[in-house]
C-alpha cells in the first residue's frame, strides 16, 4: 500500500523520475562517448553550471548582469597565476579565485545596482571589458598571449588527470551543488525576497526590505560560484588567455543560455546549455574557420525568438502546457462529476 | 508621536510639497486629504524614506529620521501601504505576506503575527495558497495592508485604499481600517475619498498644491460650512 503510495506520488511528479534517471546516464556518459563527445558534454555541464549561477541575479534578482564571465575569468587567473608565482595547489587557487570573485562582484554591485534595467546590463557589460583590457595588458599575468599551467602528476590533489574522465565528474558535482543551490533558492525565504525585488523593486523597498544588501548577496553567490567553474576550466584546458576568460560574447553566452532555458526556473540554465553549447559547438566542427561568427547568428535570432515567443524560456513554456493540461483535466473530472450527480 | 515639520521635497527640480508639518499622536488616525497632484503620495513616500526631502524634519519620538534608508524607517516602525496596492503577482497571498515580515526570522514569531493579521481578514486565509495577482481588488487591498501589518508597524500608512474599489468593497474597507485602529495601531491615512476618510479620522488635514490648507478634527470638518461646500460637494 504505502508502496503504491509512493508510486502514485512520484507519478504525479514526473519530474523527479525524469532528473533522476538523467543524473543515472550522466553517472555513466563516460562509458558511452569519449574523446571529443566527451569535451562537448564537459562544455555543456560547466556552462549550465555557469548559467545556474547566472540565474540566481539575472533570473532570481533580475538583474540582468552581463559580465558574469568576469568571474569566470578570475578564477581561472586566481589559479593560474597563483600557480605560477608562489607555486600555489591549484585547490588553493581555487579558492582564491572565490575570494577575490567576491570582492569584485561586491565592488561591481555597489556602483551598479543604482543603475536600473538596461543601464546595469550596459555597466557589467563595461567593466567586463575594463577587466579583459587589464588582463590583456598585464604582462606579469600572461598579457596578451595568456598562461600555461605547469603539468603536474596525475592525482586529485594536483587538480589534473591524463584523462578527461575525473575532469567530467569533477564538473558534474559542481552542477549538482549549483543546482542545489538553485533548489534551495527557490523554497527559501533568500528566494522570495530576491524574486520580490524583481518583480517591484519599489513595493519591495516599502517593505523594508534592503535592496542592495539583498543584490549584493545574488551577485557575490553569482560571482563566486562561476568562479569555481573558471579554477575548474583552466585545470582541465592547462590555459587561459584574455579572450577565452573575459570576452563578452561568453557572458552573453551565459546569460543566453539561462534566458533561452528559463529563467528563474531550476533546471533551465542546463535544458539551455544543452542546446546552445552543441549548436555553437556543432557549428565551429562542421563549418571551421569559414562559418566562425555563425553561431553568434543564431544566437541573436534565438535571443529574438525567445523574447518574442517565450518570455518563461522552455522551461517556462513546459510548465505552462502541464498547468494547461492539468486545469483541463481538473475541468473535465469535473463535469464529469456533475453530470453523473 | 510622529511629527513633520516643514517638509519639502521636490521631483528633479519641481517642487511638490511646500514646507508641510503635520503630527501624529500615539494611537490617532488622521487623515490628509486633498485632489490629485496634492501632494499626498509624495508626503508619504518622504516620511518612508522612497524619497529624499530638501529641507524639513521627520521626527519620531523626538528622533530625526528623514536621513535613514527606507528599510531602517521600517525598522523603526513605520510602514507605507503603497497606492494600488504592488503585490507581488506571482507570489501566493501567504508568501506576500511573509514578505512584510522581513525583519524578523524566527518563525513562531511570524506564525503569531499571521494568525494575528488573519483574524482581522479571515478572507484572505481562506486562500493563502493562491496566486495574488488572481485576486479581485478588494481582496488583493487586503493582502497589502496585511503585508503592511505584518512588520507590525507602531505607524502603517494607507495610501488611498479605496483605489478602484468597488463601492460595496469600500464600506468595508474602512470597517477595517477601523478594526485595525482599535488593536492600538496609529494610522495615517491619505484619501480623496472625504466623506469616509473624516468619518473615520480622529483629526484631519487638507492639502492643496504642496501646502496644508487647513486642519481640524474629523467632525469639525464634517460640519465645517467652508470644507463641505469646497471638498465635499454637499
Amino acid at each position: 500500500m504505502t508502496d503504491n503510495n509512493l508510486i502514485k506520488k512520484l507519478w504525479q511528479r514526473p519530474s523527479i523520475i525524469i532528473v533522476t534517471l538523467l543524473f543515472l546516464f550522466l553517472l555513466v556518459v563516460p562509458k558511452i562517448v569519449t574523446g571529443y563527445y566527451l569535451h562537448a558534454v564537459i562544455l555543456i555541464i560547466m556552462y549550465a553550471t555557469l548559467g545556474t549561477a547566472w540565474n540566481w541575479i539575472g533570473g532570481f534578482a533580475g538583474q540582468m548582469s552581463l559580465g558574469n564571465a568576469v568571474y569566470f575569468g578570475l578564477g581561472a587567473y586566481a589559479t593560474a597565476c597563483s600557480q605560477l608565482w608562489w607555486g600555489w595547489n591549484p585547490w588553493l587557487g581555487l579558492l582564491l579565485g572565490i575570494v577575490l570573485s567576491g570582492i569584485v562582484a561586491f565592488l561591481i554591485g555597489l556602483p551598479c545596482f543604482r543603475l536600473k534595467g538596461h543601464y546595469f546590463a550596459i555597466a557589467t557589460m563595461a567593466v567586463g571589458e575594463i577587466v579583459n583590457i587589464i588582463f590583456t595588458n598585464w604582462d606579469a599575468a600572461g598579457g596578451a598571449s595568456g598562461l600555461y599551467l605547469t603539468i603536474t602528476e596525475s592525482s586529485l590533489l594536483n587538480f589534473q588527470f591524463a584523462s578527461k574522465v575525473p575532469y567530467f565528474y569533477i564538473v558534474l558535482v559542481l552542477l549538482v551543488l549549483a543546482t542545489a543551490i538553485t533548489i534551495w533558492l527557490k523554497n527559501s525565504r533568500s528566494g522570495y525576497y530576491f524574486r520580490a525585488i524583481k518583480e517591484d523593486p519599489e513595493a519591495a523597498k516599502a517593505l523594508g526590505i534592503n535592496l542592495v544588501n539583498r543584490k549584493l548577496m545574488a551577485i557575490i553567490l553569482s560571482g563566486t560560484v562561476s568562479s569555481v567553474a573558471g579554477s575548474f576550466w583552466i585545470n582541465y584546458m592547462l590555459f587561459i588567455d584574455p579572450p577565452s576568460a573575459f570576452l563578452i560574447m561568453t557572458s552573453v553566452q551565459i546569460a543566453l543560455i539561462a534566458v533561452m532555458g528559463g529563467m528563474g526556473t531550476v533546471w533551465g540554465p542546463i535544458v539551455g546549455a544543452s542546446i546552445i553549447i552543441p549548436l555553437s559547438e556543432g557549428s565551429r566542427m562542421f563549418l571551421g574557420g569559414t562559418g566562425s561568427g555563425i553561431d553568434l547568428v543564431i544566437y541573436g535570432l534565438l535571443i529574438m525568438l525567445v523574447a518574442i515567443y517565450q518570455p518563461g524560456g522552455i522551461v517556462g513554456a513546459v510548465n505552462n502546457y502541464t498547468k494547461k493540461r492539468q486545469s483541463k483535466k481538473k475541468a473535465t473530472l469535473k463535469a464529469v462529476q456533475e453530470v453523473s450527480e | 508621536m510622529l511629527e513633520i515639520k516643514d517638509l519639502v521635497v521636490s521631483y528633479g527640480g519641481v517642487p511638490a510639497l511646500f514646507g508641510v508639518s503635520i503630527n501624529v499622536n500615539d494611537g490617532e488616525v488622521v487623515s490628509v486629504v486633498g485632489s490629485n497632484g496634492a501632494g499626498k503620495s509624495t508626503l508619504l513616500k518622504a516620511i518612508s524614506g522612497l524619497m529624499k526631502p530638501e529641507g524639513g524634519e521627520v521626527v519620531l519620538d523626538g528622533k530625526s529620521i528623514h536621513n535613514l534608508k527606507a528599510h531602517e524607517i521600517v525598522k523603526q516602525g513605520i510602514v507605507m501601504v503603497p497606492e494600488g496596492r504592488h503585490l507581488f503577482g506571482q507570489m501566493s497571498i501567504v508568501q506576500n505576506l511573509m514578505m512584510g515580515a522581513y525583519q524578523v526570522t524566527d518563525k513562531k514569531v511570524n506564525a503569531d503575527r499571521l494568525e494575528k493579521v488573519y483574524s482581522i481578514f479571515p478572507r484572505i486565509k481562506e486562500r493563502e495558497k493562491q496566486l495574488a495577482g488572481t485576486l479581485s481588488g478588494g481582496e488583493q487591498q487586503m493582502v497589502a495592508i496585511a503585508r503592511g501589518l505584518m512588520s507590525e508597524p507602531r505607524i502603517l500608512m494607507l495610501d488611498e485604499p479605496s483605489l478602484g474599489l468597488a463601492p460595496i468593497m469600500v464600506k468595508e474597507m474602512f470597517r477595517m481600517i477601523k478594526d485595525i485602529k482599535q488593536t492600538g495601531v496609529t494610522i495615517l491615512l491619505v484619501e480623496q475619498r472625504l466623506k469616509d476618510a473624516l468619518i473615520l479620522s480622529d483629526r484631519a488635514y487638507v492639502l492643496q498644491t504642496g501646502k496644508i490648507v487647513m486642519e481640524g478634527k474629523g467632525e469639525e470638518f464634517m460640519n465645517s460650512p467652508e470644507v463641505r461646500q469646497a471638498y465635499l460637494g454637499l
